[in-house]
């Protein structure tokens, strides 16, 4: 049985459906009879900003095109959910918001449909920098992986890049680093000296003799967000490298930290369509609706993602874009994370940092 | 005097149950169950990993963890951790199962709350409660800065002590009601007519009374060793840089590298070392043979490494039982007066316990003011007074949803575990019949294989039947699960419950089910409670099983709390855990005063 989530019916016409733009979102909308009645699950991360994703994109895509759009939270690695709806044939979601990571993984595997379809993309969706999509998936949220530090420990003499970081004789101060490669690995380079242009492919010889030099200075290994978060807060280490939107939690609370966007490394997550399900047109058309500026400015109203489509700064307070990681003011300073090279080579990375913190 | 042997297998006795008992129809459910809930999907997810990259038969996944060196050292650090947690468990459960076991009911049923109190706050919030606590800037640091005592933060976590912290006070209340619901049927007479016949408080202790625990010691450290075997949060979040856990492993292949052949090699790795652990350690306890196999052939029959530990059992037992009497002699010494030793001991006892109690009620303890915190962390000291985290609680329909539909949940699981699975549990207790062993380790093995396995096969199995995404499907996975943890546990009751009762019933003209529910069930009925709570509380707990079979869909409890935590570790955890204490608490107290009004009073005494 392919399960109780399939529907039939046709699909309704991805050109009759991009012909709407943003501003007809408040015009009524001629609903398409075809789609009326169907429903769209998609996974997010949910959590705080759970709601950011209804507000933004499930709510008025339901409003806009008839259909009822169901937000399904799953936190954690959605990949072995999706591997296994795929070979099973039983879509409990129809598309799924992912790391560009992620995407790289499944579309090996070939688990996931292209965006594209057979068409071009869409007009919100050409708007979206090339370096921030592929045929499976466009950016919709980006977020960087950046140094952070507590001002009251470390103020008098800051850290202002992994050059610091790397070296505490000269910055004192105790430090966290995740243990996980991703993220890690690169500012090991760039501490070494390499230059963010040639630091794909990774040399993992040289990153993990510049681990080495500071391995006996880490005082914790962090493997869950929220932990840096609580460490900044409460000053457990006085810095450390996490995902700018942690440490803006701390910040927002009151906490005196402060960010380093020098050498940020980005990443995006945007939505994706799950191979062979029963709604891949419809999820086409919600793809192109989530990517135009509007949406994804109100998304980030309720989140402290970037946009990953620059006209989202039309509709964005500039106080609010000061925090924000695609920030043009930053993007300079930063580099994008290569999720090709992490897709095909996360494993084997993975294994040798294991092995590598066990000696 | 007791000698272990002796001890751990009961009286042969005549089978007097009617003959069709003897078909063993009761162990039909649970074998039917597991077989094609557990044991068909984990066997068809596991046996991909002898497939090769072109989906023909290979070992190339095998060779890889052989030839890396990285899974070897892995599984050492997880058998290394697991057996620790064991020793320590068992070692701080033992007086707090003693002290329980001979108070008075009511005094009784207050320390089970504080026992228990871990159980309530789930895993994340306690793991997050003791980084708060132990942290360099946590309470205790601060604390000790202040007093004077040290000048530099101690590192009191992030190293192997603090995964023993984390763990010891997770699987604490495990050992702790799995020891307590045998010790609660042992006759403290035997003591007493030990004490008649000259035997020393030392020697009455070491050769009567722990003898007669044996049994719970052995299911409780077998409980608590698997599951430490299971644990992974944990000891990331408290650990060092070597603490990492072989279900880690796994779950990064299932979830991010999406090599479920090789995920399915580690587990084969992990299932095949237990196994051989599990051979060892029941020739040793006679786990799965105690009770209805100990004939006296059965016992000259018994293998030669049992023999072995048993004669050394025998030796340390005396040699621990001179030893003390010889300890309370130099105490009598100094403090004359024999009772006054007596008290004294009692007194230690007290100290003991209180002293463990305090760890375990501690992380618990403190989430309650920090639940009020107007910060938005966990923080100590909390910034006191508001109460907007239990409004977020409350105004939120889906919190509210979660929690009614997670009560469902585990209150169905638990009825669903007991019913199909208190049978079986007589039959491995009390008969001999073939196959006897094969049906314990099928009933164990859903403890040994990791969730995400039985998650991951379940998914599979209830797509072609087309029920995931529902609360169904969610029990019959966490009723799969449970099982184990149900059987263990009457299974140790059963042991320690004197077969003649039965018999004496029925010579009296008692029915097999009058006997059963008249005597038998009375007698056991602790260590009945005790299984539903284990059944209800890891279900209550559980999360991957309900991910996966739901897709997500249905929200749990632990679902809404897990991404809370990892995505904002906000104070509403502790809200709900608070919320959750006061709950659990007023039932406990609810079922103290309906009985005392009536019912079971005869048997309290």
């Amino acid at each position: 049985m392919r399960g109780e989530m399939q529907y039939t019916g046709t699909t309704i016409g991805r050109r009759t459906f991009v012909t709407m733009s943003g501003a007809a979102l408040a015009a009524p909308y001629i609903r398409p009879a075809s789609a009326k009645g169907r429903t769209l699950t998609i996974r997010d991360p949910g959590g705080p900003v759970g709601e950011a994703y209804k507000k933004a994109f499930f709510e008025p895509f339901a409003k806009a095109a008839g259909v009822d759009v169901v937000g399904v939270q799953s936190s954690h690695g959605p990949t072995g959910e999706i591997k296994a709806m795929v070979d099973a044939g039983n879509y409990a979601w129809d598309g799924a918001l992912l790391d560009m990571s992620d995407v790289v993984i499944l579309t090996d595997h070939k688990y996931l449909e292209k965006v594209t379809g057979n068409g071009k993309l869409g007009p919100h969706a050409s708007q979206i920098p090339a370096d921030l999509r592929n045929d499976f998936l466009i950016g919709a949220m980006g977020y960087s992986t950046v140094l952070a530090y507590r001002q009251d420990t470390m103020g008098k003499r800051p850290p202002t890049g992994f050059a610091d970081f790397w070296n505490p004789k000269a910055i004192p101060g105790s430090r966290s680093l995740r243990k996980h490669p991703s993220g890690t690995l690169e500012p090991a380079l760039l501490a070494d000296g390499v230059s963010k242009n040639s630091l794909y492919p990774l040399d993992l010889d040289r990153a993990f003799r510049s681990l080495d030099r500071i391995k006996n200075d880490i005082a914790v290994w962090w493997t869950g967000g929220a932990q840096t978060s609580q460490m900044l807060k409460t000053g457990e280490v006085d810095c450390l490298i996490t995902w700018n939107s942690r440490a803006q939690v701390a910040i927002d609370d009151g906490a005196p930290v402060q960010i380093v966007w020098k050498d940020a490394m980005f990443s995006f997550a945007g939505f994706a369509i799950l191979r062979g399900g029963p709604n891949v047109e419809l999820m086409r058309d919600f793809i192109e609706f989530s990517s135009s500026g509007e949406r994804q400015a109100e998304f980030v109203k309720h989140s402290t993602s970037g946009p990953c489509n620059p006209k989202a700064f039309d509709f964005i307070e500039p106080k609010l874009a000061g925090i924000l990681p695609t920030n043009p003011a930053y993007l300079a300073d930063m580099f994008v994370m290569d999720a090709a090279w992490w897709g095909a080579n996360n494993a084997m990375a993975q294994e040798r940092y294991e092995n590598w913190l066990l000696g | 005097m007791a000698r272990i042997d002796t001890i751990l297998q009961t009286t042969p006795i005549r089978n007097v149950w009617p003959k069709w008992n003897r078909l063993h129809w009761q162990t039909a459910p649970v074998a039917i169950f597991l077989f094609s809930l557990f044991v068909i999907p984990v066997i068809m997810l596991l046996g991909m990993s002898f497939l090769g990259d072109t989906a023909l038969p290979s070992l190339t996944h095998y060779q890889r963890l052989i030839e890396v060196p990285l899974y070897g050292k892995v599984l050492v650090t997880t058998l290394k951790v697991a057996f620790y947690t064991t020793l320590l468990c068992v070692i701080g459960a033992y007086p707090v199962a003693y002290l329980l076991a001979t108070s008075r009911r009511s005094t009784r049923n207050w320390l089970i709350i504080l026992v228990l109190m871990p159980f309530w706050t789930s895993f994340l919030v306690r793991t997050f409660a003791w980084i708060v606590l132990l942290g360099r800037k946590g309470a205790v640091n601060q604390m000790l800065l202040a007093i004077g005592i040290i000048d530099v933060p101690l590192q009191l976590i992030y190293n192997f002590a603090g995964v023993m912290i984390g763990m010891t006070h997770a699987l604490m209340p495990l050992a702790t009601l799995t020891l307590l619901a045998v010790m609660e049927n042992i006759d403290p007479n035997l003591s007493r007519a030990g004490a008649t016949m000259g035997a020393k408080t030392g020697t009455r202790f070491w050769r009567i009374y722990f003898p007669l625990t044996m049994p719970g010691v052995a299911s409780a450290a077998l409980l608590v060793f698997i599951t430490s075997l299971g644990f992974f949060i944990t000891p990331a979040l408290l650990g060092g840089p070597q603490d990492t856990m072989i279900v880690q492993l796994i779950i990064f292949q299932i979830r991010e590298a999406l090599n479920w052949q090789f995920a399915g090699a580690i587990g084969v790795l992990l299932v095949m070392t237990f196994m051989v652990i599990f051979y060892i350690y029941d020739q040793v306890f006679g786990l799965s043979l105690a009770g209805g196999g100990g004939t006296a052939e059965n016992a000259n029959k018994s293998s030669f490494i049992r023999k072995v530990a048993v004669s050394v059992g025998n030796v340390v037992i005396r040699a621990l039982a001179r030893l003390t009497d010889a300890m309370i002699s130099m105490l009598c010494l100094i403090k004359p007066a024999t009772h006054r030793a007596k008290t004294s001991s009692r007194g230690g006892l007290h100290v003991v316990c209180t002293l463990i109690l305090a760890f375990l009620a501690l992380p618990t303890l403190f989430v309650v003011p920090v639940s009020f915190t107007s910060e938005a962390f966990l923080t100590w000291p909390p910034r006191l007074f508001s109460l907007q985290w239990y409004d977020l609680v409350f105004d939120s329909p889906i919190w509210l949803a979660a929690a009614a539909r997670s009560l469902v949940v585990a209150t169905t699981t638990a009825a669903l575990a007991m019913v199909i699975a208190m049978p079986c549990a007589f039959a491995l207790a009390r008969d001999q019949f073939a196959g006897k062993q094969a049906l314990f380790g099928l009933v164990v093995a859903p403890m040994i294989v990791p969730n995400i396995f039985i998650a991951v096969g379940l998914f599979f199995l209830f797509s072609r039947i087309g029920i995931t995404g529902t609360t169904f499907a969610v029990v019959l996975g966490h009723t799969v699960i449970v099982i184990p943890y149900v059987i263990v546990t009457i299974l140790a009751v059963i042991k320690g419950y004197d077969r003649n009762l039965d018999y004496a019933a029925a010579t009296m003209g008692a029915s097999c089910t009058v006997t059963l529910r008249r005597v038998t069930f009375p007698l056991i009925r602790s260590g009945l409670i005790a299984s539903f709570m284990f059944a209800f509380i890891i279900s209550f707990d559980e999360l991957t099983i309900s991910l996966f079979v739901t897709g997500g869909r249905l929200t749990t409890l632990p679902k809404l709390m897990y991404e809370d935590a990892l995505l904002s570790v906000s104070p509403r955890l502790a809200a709900v855990a608070s919320l959750l204490l006061v709950l659990m608490s007023i039932l406990i107290v609810i079922s103290e005063l309906t009985r005392r009004k009536g019912g079971y009073r005869a048997f309290d005494q």
